[in-house]
């Protein structure tokens, strides 16, 4: 039961972190291909 | 006719501005316990000082006010705006003390800074700092992130009556959960839950880089502050660039997206609606704005040559193009390198990254995403009713937790607020020019200060004219505040002047 309380915010904090990493490796690939180019 | 505020307006503001001042006071005394512990004893005294002003004007306000009314709109956003200005006065006291700010002014600017969380820093040999100043000047943006008036209902107003209409003025329209109190007190759990985890990581990070333990966990504590509430002071005067470490740029790119997104979406994300971070308008518009100005700032960036590799070209160029998009203001490249080294077009894409900033009811300052979706939206609404037959009905929904048909209500208030700021940064950005300034650098500055962003191009500094520094002040703190709790102040100055 009590894990059940804590699963969701931690869950919700993995989102959370899922949303930046993936703005990071998105804005990181434009980089790489800007990077080839030069 | 405009009709002359009553002494029962004053009463009551008064009353709630003195409860607002007696709980900025207490919080002095967290710098004053870490002075102690840091065995710096004239930064405590400077802290002792200020805190006992602080209490003795809000005892002060409170005794003389007394008062049972319940707030006013008006009321509420009058005592917002004052409260504001109280915490830069009062807040400033310290600083001054240290002798490390050359004026008042100076010392008043640094604590908007802090309190509006913009980051812009006037304070002179910053490196040589004591931990207890270095400490309230993260506390301020802290406080000032989650929101004075919010701290104050959180811990020192219990069951306030009118607490909604002082929490609205503190530019924070959504109500998270039923009750004010309780929505500052979620707002509270969030970020103490990430400042555990947060300063954890950072401190963890800068111990593995050869930091002792203890100044470790300071400074991870410090850059926490700043990077979750989109402050942008630094322990340290060369911001970012002093910890050398590409773990710690990652750690607060993360700390900082996660500042800028807004408190009503956190608690559905906590709360197992999951799926909202990729439906909500805010976060796809975030998305799609980042990435459009990163663009303009790294195809300009290449074309320069300046940083040459995928991974330089991160660390230099979307490292400050982020930091201005939520608002933060920590930089890993010297403000001069942004006029001197930046070619104008990728200044350009930071600037409309800063214009732009976060989602609403977070930490961050500008337009905010919520406003440019609903915009964005309206404008493709009034396009189809144009292309499509007279006839045709156009509908047009949006997803903000709910999804939500768009009517004129909406995008009202979005594009008042927008143009709001558009006056803003440049109305600064005149004024910048006035005193000799670049256009370009100008408006980055004005932009900078009236987004509650914090990056710099040079332009602020001790030696800029007293009346940039004064126009800068008003710029955060109107900023901060979206302006309606400033307008209203303006207009009860007016009514007690010339109404009847």
């Amino acid at each position: 039961m009590k894990l059940r309380v804590f699963s969701k915010p931690v869950l919700g904090i993995a989102t959370e972190l899922a949303y930046t990493i993936a703005l990071m490796a998105a804005a990181f690939l434009v980089c790489l291909i800007l990077s080839l180019k030069i | 006719m405009i009709l002359k505020p009553r002494l029962e307006d004053a009463r009551n503001i008064g009353y709630y501005l003195g409860k607002v001042i007696i709980g900025l006071g207490l919080t002095m005394c967290i710098p004053v316990l870490i002075g102690l512990v840091c065995r710096e004893s004239n930064p405590v005294y400077d802290f002792v000082i200020a805190a006992e002003a602080a209490l003795i004007l809000g005892l002060t306000l409170k005794t003389v006010c007394q008062s049972d009314k319940e707030l006013t709109w008006m009321q509420g956003m009058i005592v917002v705006s004052l409260s504001w200005i109280a915490a830069m006065v009062l807040g400033a006291i310290p600083f001054y003390l240290s002798g490390h700010w050359r004026s008042y002014l100076d010392a008043c600017f640094d604590a908007m800074s802090g309190f509006a969380t913009t980051g812009l820093v006037l304070v002179g040999d910053l490196d040589h700092l004591s931990y207890t100043h270095n400490f309230w000047r993260h506390l301020t943006m802290f406080i000032g992130g989650q929101g004075i008036v919010v701290v104050a209902l959180s811990f020192f107003i219990k069951g306030a009556s009118g607490a909604f209409k002082m929490y609205v003025g503190e530019a924070r329209e959504e109500r998270i959960l039923p009750n004010v109190v309780h929505t500052s007190r979620f707002i509270w759990l969030v970020s103490l839950v990430y400042l555990v985890i947060g300063t954890g990581a950072l401190a963890f990070i800068a111990r593995a880089g050869g930091m002792r333990l203890g100044r470790a966990l300071f400074h991870g504590a410090c850059v926490f502050m700043a990077a979750f509430d989109t402050g942008g002071f630094c322990p340290q005067s060369q911001s970012i660039l002093y910890y050398h470490s590409f773990a710690f740029e990652i750690a607060t790119i993360v700390i900082m997206i996660l500042g800028a997104l807004n408190f009503k979406l956190h608690y559905h994300i906590w709360t197992g609606n999951r799926k909202e971070i990729f439906r909500n308008i805010e976060t796809a518009t975030f998305f799609i704005t980042v990435l459009s100005t990163f663009l303009v700032t790294s195809v300009s960036l290449a074309q320069t040559g300046i940083y040459k590799g995928a991974v330089v070209l991160f660390r230099k160029g979307f490292y400050q193009l982020i930091s201005g998009h939520t608002g933060t203001g920590f930089q890993t490249i010297h403000p001069e390198q942004f006029a001197r080294e930046w070619n104008n077009l990728a200044v350009v894409g930071v600037l409309c990254g800063m214009a732009l900033g976060g989602a609403v009811c977070s930490t961050t300052g500008a337009i905010k995403m919520l406003r440019l979706g609903i915009l964005s939206k309206a404008m493709v609404q009034d396009i189809k009713r144009i292309i499509l037959p007279e006839r045709a009905i156009v509908v047009k929904k949006f997803h903000h937790i709910r999804d939500t048909f768009l009517q004129d209500s909406h995008v009202r208030p979005a594009l008042l607020i927008t143009l709001a700021y558009l006056f803003l940064y440049g109305a600064g950005a005149l004024i910048g020019m006035f005193f000799g300034y670049p256009f370009l650098n100008a408006l980055f500055e004005s932009t900078s200060a009236a987004a509650n962003v914090g990056l710099s191009c040079g332009i602020t500094s001790a030696a800029m004219p007293a009346l940039l520094k004064v126009t800068y002040i008003i710029q955060m703190w109107a900023g901060r505040l979206e302006f309606m709790s400033v307008f209203t102040l303006i207009g009860f100055l007016v009514a007690a002047i010339k109404g009847k």
